[in-house]
């Protein structure tokens, strides 16, 4: 009666096992493309991809899945579970720093400063009176380095005079609004949210900063980052996504308003009115533009310098990584490769 | 040697053996890259990794270390002070145990995480917070082990100690207590790892300290070995409590040495 | 002539279980006088362990009374001491902690417990082991640490709930020998149950013999045999008739509790 019973329960779980593991090596359709993004406005043209069919025009089953931390997403991208992303800088310096080889940089979509701030609570208004004070955000972001910049900036020593909290993307607000911490920094939509609250105080923004005095750039500007296994695979395939991404861009620089009418609600928990507001602060970069700006005189310089920061000042990274060993921009340049096709005989 | 048991002098050397072997085989796969030093750095570069971390002008693995203990420690502790009595008194007195069991059976399976978002609404993010933390994924545990405990305390003693006088009090000092106390201690170190999760979990986030908020960090930095390092102290630090308890039993529950298997 | 310690007064007891009313003891009456070793034999079930736990004060008679020196028993009495078939030794303790535990509830000095424990520990033959665990000890020397721990107390009745009925042929037989000159040395009251008919021959002065359930005193034999405990004893014709006379009693209870009809 023993043996049998545990046989019986040995096939189950087996058939269990054999279920799940053919279930996760499930391959995805060659067009089904997944991009990982939060709330922030840059993510719009690919929302708009979406909505009005941009992708499907092009051939693409594009899925959108919400992951808060540029990190995160940078991590999805690694292991293959997603095939694009915009997200920080920060997180990609940090990422080749530690060898991660599995993905390509391919633009830079859109300058958007003015975007996040250090607000303080009722009572702290100004950068002196933060001394021993518990400033919140979460670590690793664009708004880390923002606001060491700026307390350096105003004489504190980030390390000693004040006390940095780590909280979630999505705990700043609300932790904010309890006031346990005295001050927080974050991007939009959660720094409309700090801002709202009851004598809070704006002490400074990123532009504000060393960084975008000298570049015009927030300090972690948002990046395009591209899964290389899968844009190897098929190279026609991820200049034909890229293709369509950046049309799609192009319509929402055009079109703003319409833009922000259709995806708002369904993929930003926010006031239209005030995503209007914000959204004519952004410039986006179209296709043309990447050719101009992934440059020494663009965004590399940008981004040498923060490496300095990143390496010398804070010591997170281990090293200065040679971020244009990962740069392609060969994926960008359709045109050419549409007219090759054209010639080959039929 | 159909489940004998080795003789502690030779399960040490075989363990230590199966460690270095595996160690062993770790390091080469890393460094001949059939496995990606970004997702899994070698051994020897874990080693560097700590080493930096506790010799570096900030010195944080220790600090780390100390910080996250104390919270355990204090969660925990808090958690037996509530959860001891409370299952002494569930498990002597039937009426109260059945009062109280729908409430617990309804805290027991949460785990920490979940607690975050009201701890933080209610306690903020200083040091209360994570030692609630710790608290709520304890004391449940630690409430049912001490009822079972309880209520496996054999009732004949408890009747020779009535036939000879004791009152209901002495019962509970003198046999009750020293009865449940053997199974007690097993959930204890039980619920001492549980502990350790917990407080991982609550380091997650409002936190700048700590072996759980160092993973996290490490994560956001890409710096797996640092993660590991943490993960590894982590193992380490708990393997040393529960040695320190194991001590600790053996002060205490000095005829379980002796038993002669009668 | 001995004054009566115990009396059994038209003793009925009923347990109310799910199935329905089971009187475990009917009209049962009986005396026990001060310094005698009364032994009840009879059936499995006939009810003499409720009869235990009730002079004890675990139970109480559904009606009648039990009397303790005139008094009723009325709840859990420590004068009526009781070594349980397990021993029911605390494990945590010392033989010596053990014994003393007794006396050290009902506030007895240290020093006092001390020397009192000591000379029981030598009574009972353990002298040497004050400081072992009950967890190191064979069955016969628990047996002995729980009568010393009984004693300790100084009970007025000792109970004996078929005490060496755990124990091997050998040991059982040397635990009645040490049992018998205890008992003797202290003028100790004893009231013992077993299942025995040589032990009870052994060990008592008056044999009662219970009937099947609802239990009842169906036989009561003066014992009084010189030495029952040697060989030489138990091979006379009169132990062997009294052996005869009561296992002809309690086999026509036990065949009547197994529904058997009787050749």
């Amino acid at each position: 009666m023993k043996t049998w019973l545990f046989r019986i329960t040995s096939v189950c779980f087996f058939i269990i096992f054999l279920f799940f593991s053919i279930s996760c090596t499930d391959k995805s359709p060659s067009n089904q493309v997944i991009v990982v993004g939060s709330q922030w406005y840059g993510h719009i043209p690919v929302w708009i991809g979406i909505e009005k069919g941009i992708f499907k025009k092009y051939g693409f089953d594009v899925k959108w899945q919400f992951i808060g931390k540029s990190m995160d997403r940078l991590n999805a991208i690694s292991s293959g579970e997603a095939h694009f992303a915009s997200l920080g800088e920060i997180a990609m310096l940090s990422a080749m720093a530690q060898g991660n080889t599995r993905f390509y940089w391919v633009g830079n979509q859109d300058i958007a400063p003015g975007f996040e701030g250090l607000v303080a609570k009722e009572g702290i208004t100004s950068f002196e009176q933060l001394r021993g004070k518990k400033i919140g955000f979460p670590f690793g972001a664009s708004v880390d380095i923002t606001c060491r910049l700026l307390l350096k900036q105003h004489g504190l020593d980030p390390k000693k005079d004040v006390r940095l909290v780590n909280l979630e993307v999505g705990d700043v607000p609300s932790v904010f609004q309890t006031g346990r911490i005295d001050a927080a920094i974050i991007w939009e939509p959660g720094f409309s949210q700090l801002v709202s609250i009851d004598g809070a105080t704006v002490l400074g923004m990123d532009t504000d900063t060393e960084v975008y005095k000298k570049f015009g750039t927030m300090t972690g500007p948002d990046v395009l980052i591209i899964n290389k296994a899968w844009s190897d695979e098929d190279r026609l395939r991820a200049k034909r996504f890229m293709k369509a991404y950046f049309e799609s861009l192009k319509w929402v620089d055009y079109n703003p308003e319409e833009a922000v009418k259709l995806i708002q609600g369904k993929y930003i928990n926010q006031d239209l009115s005030l995503i209007q507001k914000n959204i004519e602060k952004f410039i986006w970069h179209d296709i043309e533009d990447q050719k101009r700006i992934m440059t020494d005189n663009g965004i590399f310089g940008q981004a040498d310098y923060i490496i300095r920061i990143l390496h010398e000042d804070m010591k997170v990274i281990p090293n200065k990584p040679d971020f244009r060993k990962w740069v392609n921009l060969d994926i960008l340049s359709f045109q050419r490769a549409v007219k090759k096709i054209k010639v080959q005989p039929l | 040697m159909e489940g004998k048991e080795l003789g502690l002098w030779r399960s040490s050397v075989i363990g230590a053996i199966g460690l270095l072997v595996f160690l062993g085989l770790w390091e080469v796969l890393v460094r001949t890259n059939v496995i990606d030093p970004f997702f899994l750095p070698a051994p020897t570069q874990v080693i560097d990794k700590a080493i930096q971390m506790t010799t570096d002008r900030d010195a944080v693995l220790l600090t780390d270390i100390k910080i996250s203990a104390t919270r355990v420690l204090t969660g925990f502790l808090l958690s037996v002070l509530v959860g001891v009595p409370a299952g002494l008194i569930m498990g002597m007195n039937p009426v109260i145990r059945a009062a109280i069991n729908p409430i617990i059976s309804i805290i027991r399976p949460l785990p920490a995480l979940s607690w975050i978002p009201l701890s933080m609404l209610w306690l903020g993010i200083d040091e209360q917070q994570k030692y609630a933390i710790v608290f709520m994924g304890s004391f449940a545990s630690i409430l049912v082990y001490t009822t079972d405990a309880t209520m496996r305390v054999d009732p004949t003693l408890r009747r020779a100690a009535m036939n000879l006088g004791a009152s209901p009090l002495q019962i509970l000092r003198y046999v009750i207590l020293p009865g449940a106390l053997p199974d007690l201690l097993t959930g204890l170190k039980v619920v001492l790892a549980i502990a350790w999760t917990c407080v991982i979990s609550a380091e997650m986030v409002g936190a700048n300290s700590g072996l759980g908020f160092r993973i996290w960090t490490a994560k956001e930095w890409s710096d797996t070995g640092q993660v590991l390092v943490g993960m590894i102290s982590i193992s380490v630090t708990v393997l040393v409590l529960d040695i320190l308890f194991r001590g600790l039993e053996r002060v205490l529950l000095p005829y379980q040495r002796k038993t002669s298997g009668t | 002539m001995s004054e009566v310690l115990i009396k059994f007064d038209n003793i009925t007891k009923r347990f109310s279980l799910r199935k329905g009313d089971i009187v475990a003891v009917k009209d049962f009456s009986l005396e026990i006088k001060k310094g005698e070793i009364l032994t009840i034999v009879g059936a499995s079930g006939c009810g003499k362990t409720t009869l235990l736990n009730m002079v004890a004060g675990f139970l109480t008679p559904s009606s009648g009374n039990i009397l303790l020196d005139g008094q009723p028993i009325t709840k859990i009495e420590p004068r009526c001491g009781m070594i349980f078939q397990n021993y029911a030794l605390f494990p945590w303790l010392s033989v010596r902690d053990n014994v003393e535990f007794g006396p050290k509830i009902n506030g007895v000095s240290k020093k006092v417990r001390r020397e009192e424990s000591a000379k029981y520990i030598e009574m009972v033959g353990l002298k040497g082991f004050e400081d072992a665990y009950p967890g190191e000890l064979s069955g016969g020397m628990r047996q002995r640490t729980a009568l010393c721990r009984v004693l300790a107390n100084k009970p007025d009745i000792l109970l004996c709930d078929e005490p060496f009925a755990a124990l091997d042929a050998m040991t059982r037989q040397i635990m009645q020998q040490e049992l018998l000159r205890i008992v003797n040395e202290s003028g100790q009251t004893v009231l013992f149950i077993t299942h025995s008919i040589d032990e009870a021959l052994i060990l008592s002065d008056k044999i009662v013999v219970m009937s099947v359930r609802p239990g009842t005193v169906k036989d009561i034999y003066d014992i009084e045999l010189p030495h029952p405990g040697k060989v030489e004893v138990q091979l006379t014709d009169e132990y062997l008739k009294l052996k005869r006379q009561i296992w002809a009693m309690v086999e026509e209870e036990v065949k009547t509790s197994m529904n058997i009809v009787s050749s």
